[in-house]
């Protein structure tokens, strides 16, 4: 989610992103500025897989189709991957919110 | 000399590569603008006048000349100094008036200070002061998107001056507004420029706004074509543009170096 998230806000906001640019805002700015809302995205996606997984156990566990042990292992993992491609998001974002130029501000619609 | 000029280009060209072939925006320029002139440059869609206005306001650099921004020679200031430099000394109005959209006009006019060290006091008094100047403050909280294209570039022009900027550059400020509104635009920037003695940079292809011009170049083929006084003062030619004195083969001594490339200037 924080992945296709990262990848439209910096797709849709290059244009802001070279705005701030040529108002003087500096990388170092345009990143806090970002990460922090990516990072809020990031956790709300992190509850919602939180949610998914435990009731895919649950439902697993009571139809006996699924995991018959709770593994806090598998689920521990599972959770490490969802946040790890979470993160992967935001530096994907971040990565390309740095290459742009404040020049695209001038480009006209 | 150039103490009392806020912006040298000297001899700047700059060109493009696309795939083999060059394509030459601007070519030999030579300008001085002085501080608290009303400068506008007029030309046709495609002449180089904003690719001119990209490389006088730093935020390209030329392939070759110099620009000399309020004394400061872009070509060789480090690129981390740039934002830096952009926060104080210079300020940008554009076509689209690229406002945040999810800010109201006083936090738009107060964004390029949120990340200096002065308090939120003191810039929300400043922000105050501009949408006083422009007036805009009964509508300070209204988002961009409840308030009308002039209303929308006024707030634009409120923000390129929150920083006190030495020069504004506005890339055709009028290019999404009515002519009456254009007008009022212009109107706006001219008194705000004898007010407050900040230098602007208009571009424009609207013929209309060299009426309100201290001086105008003309730019033609990525050339000055036309280097005048304003005609508030009378428009007289003020002096032949380098650039036309130059023969063609010195403007393509380059295409020659890079191994016979194809030249062209933007249609």
């Amino acid at each position: 989610m924080a992945l296709v998230y990262g990848l439209l806000i910096s797709n849709y906001r290059k244009v802001q992103v070279a705005t701030l640019r040529c108002l003087g805002w500096t990388s170092a700015d345009i990143k806090w500025l970002f990460i922090g809302e990516l990072l809020l995205v990031c956790i709300v996606a992190t509850f919602i897989d939180l949610e998914i997984i435990i009731h895919y156990l649950g439902i697993g566990y009571y139809f006996n189709i699924g995991p018959k042990i709770f593994s806090s292992l598998a689920f521990l993992a599972t959770f490490a991957i969802i946040v790890g491609v979470q993160f992967l998001g935001v530096f994907v974002a971040w990565r390309k919110m740095l290459s742009v130029r404040p020049m695209e501000a001038l480009r006209k619609a | 000399m150039s103490e009392e000029y806020v912006l040298i280009a000297e001899d700047t060209t700059k060109e493009y590569r696309r795939g083999s072939e060059i394509i030459i925006a601007i070519k030999n320029i030579d300008l001085q603008i002085k501080k608290g002139e009303f400068f506008v440059i007029v030309g046709p869609s495609g002449s180089g006048k904003s690719t001119l206005l990209n490389v006088l306001s730093g935020l390209d650099t030329p392939t070759t000349g110099r620009i000399i921004l309020d004394g400061l020679d872009t070509g060789m200031i480090d690129e981390t100094m740039f934002p830096k430099i952009r926060r104080e000394r210079v300020g940008f109005v554009f076509q689209n008036f690229n406002l945040i959209q999810e800010l109201s006009a006083i936090e738009n006019v107060e964004a390029p200070l949120w990340p200096t060290s002065l308090s939120s006091k003191i810039i929300e008094e400043r922000a105050l002061t501009l949408l006083r100047l422009v007036d805009l403050v009964e509508r300070k909280d209204h988002k961009p998107k409840e308030l009308s294209g002039g209303e929308q570039q006024r707030v634009a022009i409120a923000r390129a001056l929150i920083n006190n900027p030495k020069v504004v550059f506005a890339d055709e400020p009028t290019g999404n507004l009515d002519s009456t509104t254009g007008q009022e635009i212009v109107k706006l920037l001219r008194k705000l420029n004898k007010e407050q003695g900040t230098t602007m940079i208009i571009v424009t292809h609207d013929e209309s706004l060299i009426q309100f011009a201290d001086r105008m170049a003309r730019i033609k083929d990525g050339k000055i074509s036309e280097l005048t006084k304003g005609s508030k003062e009378g428009r007289s030619s003020e002096s032949k543009p380098r650039s036309e004195g130059r023969g063609p083969e010195q403007g393509r001594r380059r295409d020659r170096e890079s191994g016979g490339t194809r030249e062209k200037t933007p249609s």
